[in-house]
């Protein structure tokens, strides 16, 4: 019950979260088309790119330019679901962190991180991921390849392990305001690696294939769902649950250095 | 600033990866050997990227925040005044840049390569100081914008998409159709990244050479008097907080 009454509490505060945020939308009608547009044009860039390439050579490491889009698709979709609903936010929380405003949300009596992290959705990233899926949508018409319940349901699974993989890994440039007040730069750093997450995993071998795979994941968030939709890899059931399995660490992890760094944390105005 | 050096690191490790299996087999794709693709985007860091990340957004800062008044106020011309001041911060980024670059180095296995010969070297060090200046005033033009419209971010990201795909930012503008890269080559963009480039590797003739100068310090005063008469107008229109 107690639970229910929980759970009831934290979804009437989300839906006041969304009022807001569709009023900015609606307030900043501009800004918010510009930031439509501005969206089409960062994806035109990487379409751009790999489309000029991909006419010097048919395949990049067994990667046809349909199926490298096919990945892009999986990424926008994956951090426009990111955007919307807690990378703004996440970012916004270095801010607070530094101003001194991240006590407030410690003394409400729901979890800070909620508050933080789960602030006014970004209305204005909801075309990122129409893009994303309208990215899925074409590749798999276009390469036609079988995309049934089964690859319906591997997706939605990769999209949500993608979503705990991103959030632990961003966490990790929050915390660091802990410590150095400041972790812009950071959050700047860890936007621009991920970007990164759109290159097919199969370009790394060896050390740095393993570097990007357990220490920065930019392979598990895309292009490795992406390996395993398009039946490129003959992978058992463990390889599916792996990203899993690395997710659930990452968040093991960033979440035992944020109750570190919560515990360090001095505050601005004390 | 160092910090966000690690970026360009970052970058470059990558793009090394990716065009590594792109090179999967070729030694040369159109024009480009492995290493100089390598030392392609490295250019591209130190050249293009020392100033558009910062300027449009001070001038729009400055513009929003009313702080331009204060520097109206003094006997300098704005203009002037924010294009020297990020102009010469970009020499320190670059500085910053080859460092950082430089220290991690050997992780990209040996694939930066130094200028074709030393005339090179110097052309490209004159090109480099003249294309900053056209990048500077060409980002300025953008942060004035925030005259008419008071948040210029996402229009900042915009350009700046568009600017890397018609500089060669992206990719080398020799990976273009060729009727596009006919056109392309007439605009100002060029000489952001695939110009200073084309020297560095020798890729040029004499007269190239006098015509690509010759366009680029034309390009450069016509984006000053550009930027004159955009400041006169925004000024005109211009109501400050303070």
């Amino acid at each position: 019950m107690n639970l229910l009454t929980s759970i009831k509490k934290y979804v009437k505060i989300y839906k006041h979260f969304w009022k807001i945020s569709w009023k900015y939308v609606v307030q900043y009608r501009v800004d918010s088309f510009l930031f439509i547009v501005a969206l089409f044009f960062v994806i035109s860039t990487y379409v751009i790119q790999f489309g000029l390439v991909f006419k010097q050579v048919p395949l990049i490491e067994g990667w046809t330019y349909a199926e490298v889009l096919f990945v892009l698709g999986i990424y926008e979709v994956n951090f426009g679901i990111f955007k919307i609903f807690y990378g703004r936010t996440m970012e916004d929380a270095i801010e607070k962190i530094f101003m001194g405003d991240y006590d407030f949300f410690m003394l409400k009596p729901i979890k800070a991180r909620f508050l933080a992290y789960f602030l006014p959705p970004l209305f204005k990233a909801v075309p990122g991921t129409v893009g994303g899926v309208a990215f899925l949508v074409f590749t798999i018409r276009n390469l036609g390849i079988p995309f049934g319940y089964v690859e319906l349901l591997l997706l939605i699974f990769y999209i949500l392990v993608s979503q705990l993989l991103v959030i632990s890994f961003f966490q990790i440039a929050v915390t660091l305001a802990f410590f150095t007040g400041r972790s812009d730069e950071v959050w700047g750093i860890v936007e621009n690696i991920w970007f990164y997450a759109r290159y097919p995993k199969d370009i790394f071998s060896g050390k740095t294939l393993l570097l990007f795979t357990f220490f920065i994941p930019i392979t598990l968030f895309a292009s490795y769902p992406a390996s395993v939709i398009l039946g490129k890899d003959s992978i058992s059931v463990m390889g599916v649950l792996f990203p899993l399995f690395v997710a659930t660490l990452f968040c093991g992890m960033s979440n035992a250095f944020y109750r570190y760094g919560v515990s360090k944390y001095t505050s601005a105005s004390s | 600033m160092l910090v966000a050096n690690f970026q360009s690191v970052f970058t470059l490790l990558v793009l090394f990866f990716f065009w590594k299996a792109v090179f999967a087999g070729q030694t040369v794709i159109k024009g480009y050997t492995l290493p100089q693709m390598v030392t392609y985007y490295f250019l591209v860091r130190v050249t293009y990227n020392r100033v558009s990340a910062f300027i449009a957004t001070h001038t729009a800062r400055d513009i929003k925040t009313g702080d331009i008044v204060k520097i109206l106020l003094q006997p300098v011309n704005y203009l002037y005044y924010i294009t020297t001041y990020h102009y010469l911060m970009g020499f320190f980024w670059t500085i910053g840049n080859l460092v950082v670059i430089l220290l991690f180095s050997p992780f990209l296995h040996g694939m930066l390569i130094l200028p074709s010969s030393f005339f090179s070297a110097l052309l490209f060090l004159l090109a480099f100081c003249l294309n900053g200046l056209l990048s500077s005033l060409l980002n300025t033009l953008v942060g004035f914008v925030a005259f008419w419209i008071t948040e210029i971010t996402h229009l900042k990201t915009i350009l700046t998409a568009l600017i890397s795909i018609l500089s060669g930012g992206l990719i080398p503008l020799y990976f273009y159709p060729e009727k596009f890269q006919r056109v392309l080559m007439i605009l100002p963009f060029k000489y952001l990244v695939q110009f200073p480039s084309d020297i560095y590797f020798g890729k040029f003739t004499f007269q190239s050479l006098c015509f690509d100068f010759s366009m680029l310090i034309v390009w450069v005063v016509l984006l000053l008097v550009l930027c004159q008469l955009v400041l006169k107008k925004g000024l005109r229109v211009y109501e400050s907080f303070n």
